[in-house]
């Protein structure tokens, strides 16, 4: 695997009283401003999507910009902590050149989905907001418009090699095995992600990882693949912490609507 | 009428006002029972059926204590009876038009659907008709019996929904790059669903330019928002790239 060079942006950040602190992840810039026992967030997109850097200032001047939400409190929250999360819906990914997994063979890939900032302060935290760093555009995945569900849609390279990754601060990787099972060739035109059933961990690095997942498509099923979520980092992150908890439970074994989905 | 023994005018006479005053205590009762589950106009039609119940009952048994034959009356009921049921067709026919709406489920309540000109949400599914609330927030009631016989597009019954722009562009412009720069609008909205993909279809040649239909989806949440902001950024989009929202031409040749 290359070493990462990933710039971490979530944490723990003290802000004084009357102080702002920006975060500026990419196209998005976040700003906090701490007036004792009222907290105003900020956030509004400056830049273009492809934009990939990190730059923390506390204290800043700048004014705050975009919308605007004002929290109030009995007693001074004292730290802000940001944490990332995985998005709140599957991630249909599309990998950039269609990919084919033949009758009895099984493919390692790892793929990418953005993630999203969570913002709390206090102690007990109490958490204040969500939003995407980079909000991906909404698709539909279902075989009609009339059944299916309201998912993300992203690209990735779904690299097969770990030394090809490339690391974001704004993106967690999935180590997936497509495992085809049945008596066809597997095209893997888009590929589902089913994050809400994920956590989220650091790796070496300060890279974002999940759990590997496994998807296993047997005779008969087209679209369809038994879910396996393993437990705990993928073997390539490490043994890093988790930074955060699955949104939904999942089942063992869950059939999920895993591939393609195309319309007629 | 051969003339009645006192005994019978009493009694009849009995009857009418002790069937007055029981059917005013009875009915007053019940209406004080049932008060809290009964709003003010059922309470009202509960008093005056229990009423008129028992004092009709009451005046039945003075008539006859007077001598009137009953069958007469019952024979006279029979035919109001009749009456009552070519009158009540409507209602009848709208009764059953409901069980069939509610076998059928075209809409539940909290659906928005559109009936000829009307849409709005539905808040009641009721025996007779249907209420809906429209959004100016006017009430209309549609008897089932019309909801039947009509064409109901039900607006909230799957979960995303396709919005139809019509532009036109000038006969001079690039079809192809049209295409292009609306398809980056879409690609950079992100209420702009991926899938289904959006739809560029060249409808013809106009008057003035060419017409082009341009189909996005969304989810139906966000079906208005994404009408607004979409059309502003094609606008925008054709501003940077050139591209010209014809206006009606018309050629003038002069005779002579």
């Amino acid at each position: 695997m290359n070493a990462p060079v990933v710039t971490p942006w979530w944490g723990e950040f003290e802000i004084p009283i009357d102080a702002t602190g920006v975060w500026r992840l990419g196209p998005l810039c976040f700003q906090v401003r701490n007036e004792g026992r009222e907290w105003l967030l900020s956030h509004r997109v400056e830049g273009e999507p492809v934009d990939s850097g990190v730059s923390v200032t506390i204290p800043s001047d700048a004014p705050l910009a975009g919308e605007t939400r004002r929290y109030c409190f009995s007693a001074e929250p004292q730290r802000l902590r940001l944490t990332p999360r995985l998005a709140d819906r599957p991630v249909i990914s599309r990998p950039h050149t269609e990919l084919f997994v033949p009758a009895g063979e099984q493919v390692q890939l790892f793929v990418g989905t953005p993630v999203w900032l969570a913002a709390s302060v206090g102690a007990p935290s109490r958490e204040l907001l969500e939003l995407p760093v980079n909000r991906p555009s909404d698709t539909w995945f279902g075989p009609t418009t009339r059944e299916g569900g309201l998912s993300y849609a992203a690209t990735t390279r779904a690299v097969s090699d770990p030394k090809r990754i490339v690391f974001s601060p704004f993106r967690a990787v999935t180590p997936v095995l497509v495992r085809n099972r049945a008596s066809r060739v597997l095209a893997i035109e888009r590929l589902n992600i089913p994050v809400v059933y994920l956590s989220l961990f650091l790796g070496e690095g300060d890279t974002l990882w999940t759990e590997a997942v496994t998807f296993e498509r047997s005779e008969g099923q087209e679209e369809d693949a038994v879910l396996r979520i393993e437990s705990g980092p993928p073997q390539e992150a490490g043994e890093g912490p988790r930074l955060s908890e699955p949104r939904q439970s999942s089942e063992r074994n869950l059939v999920f609507h895993a591939f393609n989905a195309l319309f007629g | 009428m051969e003339s009645l023994p006192v005994a019978n005018l009493l009694r009849a006479a009995a009857l009418v006002i002790g069937g007055w005053i029981i059917a005013r205590l009875v009915s007053a009762s019940l209406v004080r029972a049932l008060r809290r589950r009964t709003a003010a106009q059922s309470s009202m039609l509960l008093r005056r059926g229990s009423f008129w119940l028992i004092f009709g009952l009451a005046l039945v048994m003075a008539l006859r204590e007077l001598g009137f034959d009953l069958g007469v009356l019952l024979g006279a009921a029979g035919i109001l009876t009749v009456a009552l049921g070519f009158a009540s067709q409507t209602s009848a026919s709208n009764l059953i038009s409901g069980l069939f709406l509610i076998g059928e489920r075209p809409f539940v309540v909290g659906d928005v659907i559109r009936v000829g000109t009307t849409t709005g949400e539905v808040l009641s599914i009721d025996l007779l008709s249907v209420k809906l609330r429209t959004f100016d927030n006017l009430f209309v009631r549609i008897p089932n019996e019309t909801l039947i016989k009509s064409e109901i597009t039900n607006l909230t019954r799957f979960p995303i929904r396709r919005v139809d722009l019509q532009i036109g562009v000038a006969y001079k412009e690039d079809i192809d790059r049209v295409r292009e720069v609306l398809t980056a609008v879409a690609e950079r909205n992100p209420l702009c669903l991926t899938e289904p993909k959006p739809l560029f279809i060249f409808l013809g040649f106009g008057e003035s330019g060419i017409n082009i239909q341009f189909s996005v989806w969304a989810e139906r949440d966000n079906f208005l928002e994404l009408k607004n902001r979409i059309q502003t950024e094609i606008k925008q989009a054709f501003e940077r790239a050139g591209i010209e929202i014809p206006y009606p031409h018309r050629v003038v040749v002069s005779a002579g």
